[in-house]
């Protein structure tokens, strides 16, 4: 339903988000120069962090599965106009239904196993998305704070759950066992921590874009996204839509949540394992211009910032807290560009909508 | 206030003017070459049609738009473009068309705040001033009542008096009698004359001819954003106006199609919406329109007609009451088209594509999606046809909404409404903001529709409009019908009268 068009501002987008990148790069350089590092090495460092060895990509890789999938999440949520700022808490909480199954159900072949785990984490964010969603369509609270502060309360329980009913037999490590062989993926590439589970990121983002471009119920969603009153007033039931997406991104975030746990060294339930994937994921939105094909490029950036910044703080000493404020940098010149763009692109509209102020030739302006 | 005598020659200096303003908005020229010039003690008619720049012009004067090229200039003195503080102290008050006062202050709270007052303010000071300064023109307010308990002329005293408490010299009035009644507009005439007499300069931007023959010294006509001619109202007939501001001779009434009336299409049975609007409530309402007719809904605006027309679209849900479309063969459940009052807010998705405008209501329809998924081949042609038979000029189908024009986007709405044939067409406010082209098309639409045998609820704020297309004529006010005139019966005065009878100008 798009072509040329949308094609030439999605290009604009794009154009905008490279740049804003390069130019965060180019400041975080400018800030290890100016204390005083080697810029040299802390690149190379940087560099190697991400390709440096099989298992520097592979854990490059390893760290770009949750962050598309969160994304994802985000898209899904904020194209219908939802502000879904609870990913976090979302993968909390599909990452703890996913190890209750994968603990506690034990003799199912992996063919099973593995996707109900999975699913137990869709679940798992679903209904922590699902409280959200309730309360904002019947109770009417803003979903932006009542993600926000979900995310708080599973934070806590996910801690009370590691130290107490889920904790290992010894009760001394404050996480979880592992869960059964049958519920964990398998390793995708040998001595590095990837796994199988990055096929889920093919799925997903085929799948969001998909439905969003090609689907009545995508279209319903970018409708209710655009304009909630025009959509309610030609028949498209904006509540449930707006349900429905929050509901759906938080699924999302939850089968993120499953495989921080599924596809993890440890394989077990410890406290924070959700890891800022949820914020992050946020981040990588805003940079994929809410576009989940972009999603892909954007989140490998931002996997290889997180991996690389690891690596650099260990070899030149420079914090990697450097890389939030990159990311923090990106975020501010992507939505300050965006302001940009939207305020030239608005000229027209604007005078369209105060009086059409047109040259009145018979007819040759309506 | 210096008061200089209402019969200044032309040498006296302009309290207001304005040279060569230009404005442009992308390819659009809003303001092109705007010379203008009003006199202390003279009342300047600026009449143009929607879209001819009037609004450009005044946020230009008013200091909220900065022009391109050009200057505007107070007394003599030039202002600063794009200043609205410079303009106010410089004299210039504006009043609104849509009414700038925080509902839930009083009328004294709302010109303190207008005073630009910080931290402790004089109110019994300020109240002395408002009701002195009211009871010298002639303009009764009540300083201590919340303004959104007041009614809607009242509250444009208050504008005006906000205007004058900060010593304007210059008075800019936009549309002022869109919101009045008939009977509201004679006293605001009476208060613009003595205001001239006191020796403000006034400006009242107006599309309606009788206004200006009512109070107005001069009148400067713009058209496609140029002034067209600046000429003494006393001299010139008003079908000279008229051709002025259109370009080309009006005929003032369309051939309206007479169609033997069908089957009753709607229903409406005691209908009712509790407090639509502060504590007044809507209905009960009762109506019946037949297949091959129009019912115009005339009022002043916020007597009701909005909601009404928002209920039998079923947009928004009844207290009580009932609506029942009919099929217009008679029998059976009917369909609803709507063409809503606010197409930005209700009518359209800016952001999206000329498709996706288009398909909001068929999307769901076999012929366009099977299983849930869209079938793009068969929508591209439904729109390319769609765009092709409503005359939409637009780039391609893949344009965002957002950049039509808004006869464009007005064809868009009517395209997507009539698809499939309603039985009954909900047209409120169709012609709102559209130039004489888009306004014709959209007329021959409503016709067309009523040939075909369509019912249609017309709800319009311009009478002009109503009794171009109206078969029958209601009449709305303070939330009821108050009466039912076959077209043939009515007259401008009737209805003028049934608006201001209980409507709230005129019973608080």
């Amino acid at each position: 339903m798009r072509r040329l068009a949308v094609d030439r501002r999605a290009l604009r987008g794009a154009a905008v988000s490279l740049l804003a990148v390069v130019l965060a790069l180019a400041v975080s350089l400018l800030v290890i120069a100016l204390s005083g590092a080697p810029v040299g090495d802390a690149a190379r460092a940087m560099w190697d962090g991400v390709f440096g060895s099989p298992a520097q990509f592979g854990a490059t890789l390893t760290k770009f599965v949750p962050l598309v999938l969160a994304a994802v999440g985000w898209v899904v949520a904020s194209r219908a106009g939802r502000l879904n700022v609870g990913l976090e808490g979302q993968i909390l909480a599909g990452g703890t239904t996913a190890a209750v199954v994968g603990l506690h159900l034990s003799g199912l072949p992996m063919a099973v196993h593995l996707p109900l785990a999975v699913l137990a984490g869709a679940a798992g964010g679903a209904a922590l998305g699902g409280i959200a969603a309730w309360l904002w369509a019947r109770r009417g609270v803003n979903d932006f704070i009542a993600t926000l502060l979900l995310t708080l309360i599973m934070t806590q329980i996910v801690s009370w759950l590691a130290n107490g009913p889920m904790e290992e037999p010894t009760g001394t490590l404050g996480q979880s066992s592992p869960v059964a062989d049958s519920a964990r993926w398998p390793v995708l590439l040998a001595r590095t921590t990837l796994r199988w589970d990055i096929v889920l990121v093919v799925v997903v983002v085929l799948a969001a874009a998909y439905v969003l471009r090609r689907t009545v119920v995508g279209y319903r969603l970018r409708l209710t996204g655009a304009n909630p009153s025009a959509a309610k007033a030609t028949g498209t039931r904006t509540r449930l839509v707006g349900v429905g997406a929050l509901c759906t991104s938080a699924a999302v975030a939850g089968v993120a949540g499953s495989s921080l746990v599924l596809a993890a060294p440890a394989g077990n339930l410890a406290p924070g394992f959700s890891a800022n994937y949820g914020f992050d994921g946020i981040v990588v939105a805003l940079l994929a211009r809410n576009n989940p094909l972009a999603c892909i490029p954007a989140a490998l950036l931002l996997a290889a910032l997180r991996q690389g910044g690891g690596l650099m703080e260990a070899r030149v000493g420079i914090s990697s807290g450097l890389v939030t404020a990159t990311q923090a940098v990106v975020i501010l010149l992507v939505t300050g560009s965006a302001w940009l763009v939207e305020r030239r692109r608005s000229r027209r509209p604007a005078a369209t909508a105060a009086e059409q102020p047109a040259r009145v030739t018979e007819g040759a302006h309506s | 206030m210096p008061a200089p005598s209402r019969t200044s020659d032309g040498a006296a200096p302009a309290a207001l003017s304005a040279r060569a303003v230009t404005k442009r908005y992308g390819a659009l020229l809003a303001n092109d070459g705007i010379d203008l010039d009003v006199r202390p003690g003279e009342i300047l008619a600026l009449l143009g049609e929607n879209g001819a720049g009037k609004s450009t012009l005044v946020k230009i004067l008013s200091g909220l738009v900065r022009p391109d090229s050009g200057e505007v200039s107070v007394g003599g003195a030039p202002l600063p473009a794009g200043d609205p503080q410079a303009a106010r102290a410089a004299g210039i008050g504006v009043v609104h068309q849509h009414f700038m006062l925080v509902p839930d202050m009083t009328a004294t709270e709302n010109v303190a705040l207008a005073q630009g007052t910080t931290g402790r303010y004089d109110a019994a000071a300020i109240r002395a001033r408002l009701v002195e300064i009211g009871e010298r023109h002639g303009m009764r307010v009540r300083p201590d009542v919340p303004v959104e308990a007041l009614p809607v002329g009242e509250r444009q005293r208050i504008e005006i008096l906000k205007c004058l408490l900060g010593d304007a010299r210059v008075l800019l009035l936009d549309e002022p009698s869109a919101v009045l009644s008939p009977a509201e507009w004679d006293r605001l005439a009476e208060v613009l004359a003595e205001l001239a007499a006191a020796g403000l300069a006034i400006v009242l931007i107006t599309h309606k001819l009788g206004e200006i023959a009512a109070v107005a010294d001069r009148c400067t006509v713009v058209r496609g954003g140029r002034v067209v001619d600046t000429v003494e109202v006393g001299a010139t007939p008003p079908e000279e106006f008229a051709r002025m501001m259109v370009g080309r001779d009006v005929v003032l009434r369309t051939e309206r199609p007479v169609v033997p009336p069908g089957p009753v299409v709607l229903h409406v049975d005691g209908l009712t919406l509790a407090r639509y609007r502060g504590d007044r409530d809507l209905g009960p309402v009762d109506l019946r329109v037949r297949g091959g007719e129009v019912l115009g809904v005339a009022g002043v605006e916020g007597n009701g007609q909005s909601e009404l027309a928002d209920l039998v679209a079923g947009v928004r849900t009844p207290t009580a009451g009932t609506v029942t479309v009919t099929a217009r063969t008679g029998g059976g459940p009917g369909r609803t088209g709507t063409i809503a009052e606010d197409r930005h807010c209700d009518g359209l998705a800016l952001p999206l594509s000329v498709t996706d405008n288009l398909m909001m209501r068929a999307i769901g329809e076999p012929a366009f999606s099977r299983a849930g998924v869209l079938r793009p081949g068969r929508i591209r042609r439904h729109c390319a046809d769609l765009v092709a038979r409503f005359d939409v000029r637009t780039t391609g189908l893949d344009t965002p909404v957002a950049s039509l024009s808004g006869g464009n986007q007005q064809k868009i709405v009517l395209a997507r409404e009539m698809h499939g044939e309603p039985d009954l067409l909900v047209a409120a406010q169709p012609t709102r903001g559209l130039d004489v082209g888009a306004i014709e098309f959209v007329h021959a639409q409503i016709n067309a529709h009523k040939t075909a045998g369509g019912a249609t609820l017309l709800v319009s704020a311009e009478l002009d409009e109503i009794f171009a297309l109206s078969d029958r004529i209601a009449v709305m006010s303070s939330g009821r019908v108050v009466a039912v005139l076959d077209a043939a019966d009515a007259t401008r005065d009737r209805i003028g009268e049934l608006m201001a009878a209980g409507a709230e100008g005129a019973t608080p």
